[in-house]
């Protein structure tokens, strides 16, 4: 467990973390990565899968592949919608869904299997339908869309199984801890999205 | 041995090289300067630590509500100061969290963990205002409310690592000291002297 904690790290710190921040498009690299990497570049998809991650991991009695479904089967769906030209506007729906996913992983609580799939459910079809491929047409909508899925689900996934594997206190409370971020700035980017840009 | 090597792959892939390929200096930018803006605040440091160092001295479950508690109310006053929404004294609040805050771990006061949540999130309303005002003039205000969730959270870790100091006899001591270290700090602010 150490070791694997210690790559993480390791692998997480040899990346400059605020080129995370890039932009939603990254020039120079195919839709394909671009849409790996879309899940997390955009605030409120990271802030979300980030959630839903330390809520699935925190519950430890569950089989991860057994619950991966119930997320990226909303997500395909939704992901299929915007495909073939489907717009909703649900960023602010997605920041409140990683509030009340922070919560959750902030009281930590053993929850009911319906629960937790309300959550999966909800996060993969808010994240699918946030994710229309502005100015994309043809082969790279469909790359940029097939690589959200695959990004989402591969992040999710680790991070949970990752998540359940800190049976430490201290590592738990770091999790509780990280819930509460969670929910500080999504409440913050939410604030930002209500108020007009001034200029 | 190989699962981890293939999720720690997986990881790297995952975050890839291709971030190194683009530097947005507004993105990054405002993302640093929200994990700095605590820092270069005295007076958030102190007040910061001191709720890590509290939430140790008293134990669980103090030790995580604490910090939980904290940056979530801290975004709230951090969303009223983005609306707009004026506080009275930010200041004064923000320099008496010090004083109050330092005093509780000074005296070894260990009140009820309601009160001291209560506490605690009373003053993150003036940290978080004095955070959020300046949030619409941030180059990336997205990265740079994330930045100072961040850079808060850490603060509170290291004054509950400097907290955990308290298992050993001249440690307790040791934290003490320190807490009526930052309520004098917070004496200093309030009165002008720093």
């Amino acid at each position: 467990m150490k070791r694997l904690a210690g790559q993480c790290v390791a692998a997480w710190l040899l990346l400059p973390v605020s080129n995370l921040w890039a932009h939603t498009a990254i020039e120079g690299i195919d839709a394909l990565y671009n849409g790996i990497l879309h899940p997390l570049i955009v605030p409120a998809h990271l802030l979300g899968l980030l959630a839903l991650g330390l809520l699935t991991g925190q519950q430890r009695e569950l089989r991860i592949q057994r619950v991966l479904p119930i997320f990226l089967v909303p997500l395909f769906v939704a992901l299929l919608y915007v495909a073939l030209g489907g717009v909703l506007i649900v960023e602010q729906l997605l920041l409140l869904w990683a509030i009340l996913c922070g919560s959750l992983v902030a009281l930590k609580l053993s929850l009911p299997r319906w629960i937790l799939s309300v959550c999966l459910v909800g996060e993969g079809l808010l994240i699918g339908l946030d994710s229309v491929p502005m100015g994309l047409e043809g082969k790279d909508r469909f790359a940029l869309l097939f690589g959200i899925f695959l990004g989402a689900g591969l992040f999710l996934m680790y991070l949970a199984m990752i998540v359940q594997r800190l049976v430490h206190p201290w590592q738990q409370i770091g999790v509780r801890v990280l819930g509460s971020w969670i929910i500080a700035s999504s409440l913050l980017v939410l604030t930002l999205s209500l108020v007009p840009s001034s200029g | 041995m190989s699962k981890h090597i293939f999720l720690a792959t997986a990881i790297w892939l995952l975050l890839g090289t291709s971030l190194w390929a683009h530097e947005d200096a507004g993105m990054a930018g405002g993302f640093i300067s929200g994990l700095t803006h605590p820092l270069f605040g005295f007076d958030h440091v102190v007040a910061m630590i001191a709720v890590g160092l509290w939430g140790a001295f008293l134990g669980s479950p103090a030790l995580w509500i604490l910090p939980v508690v904290f940056p979530v109310v801290m975004a709230f006053g951090g969303a009223l100061g983005v609306l707009g929404v004026q506080i009275p004294l930010v200041e004064t609040g923000i320099a008496a969290s010090a004083v109050v805050l330092g005093l509780m771990v000074a005296l070894a006061l260990r009140p009820k963990i309601a009160i001291a949540a209560v506490i605690v999130g009373a003053f993150a309303i003036f940290h978080g205002h004095a955070h959020g005002t300046e949030l619409p003039e941030a180059a990336s205000p997205l990265a740079y409310s994330i930045g100072f969730v961040i850079s808060t959270g850490l603060l509170h870790l290291a004054g509950i690592g400097f907290g955990h100091f308290t298992r050993w006899p001249q440690g307790i001591l040791a934290v003490r000291a320190g807490g009526g270290a930052i309520a004098l700090v917070g004496v200093g602010f309030l009165t002008g002297l720093l």
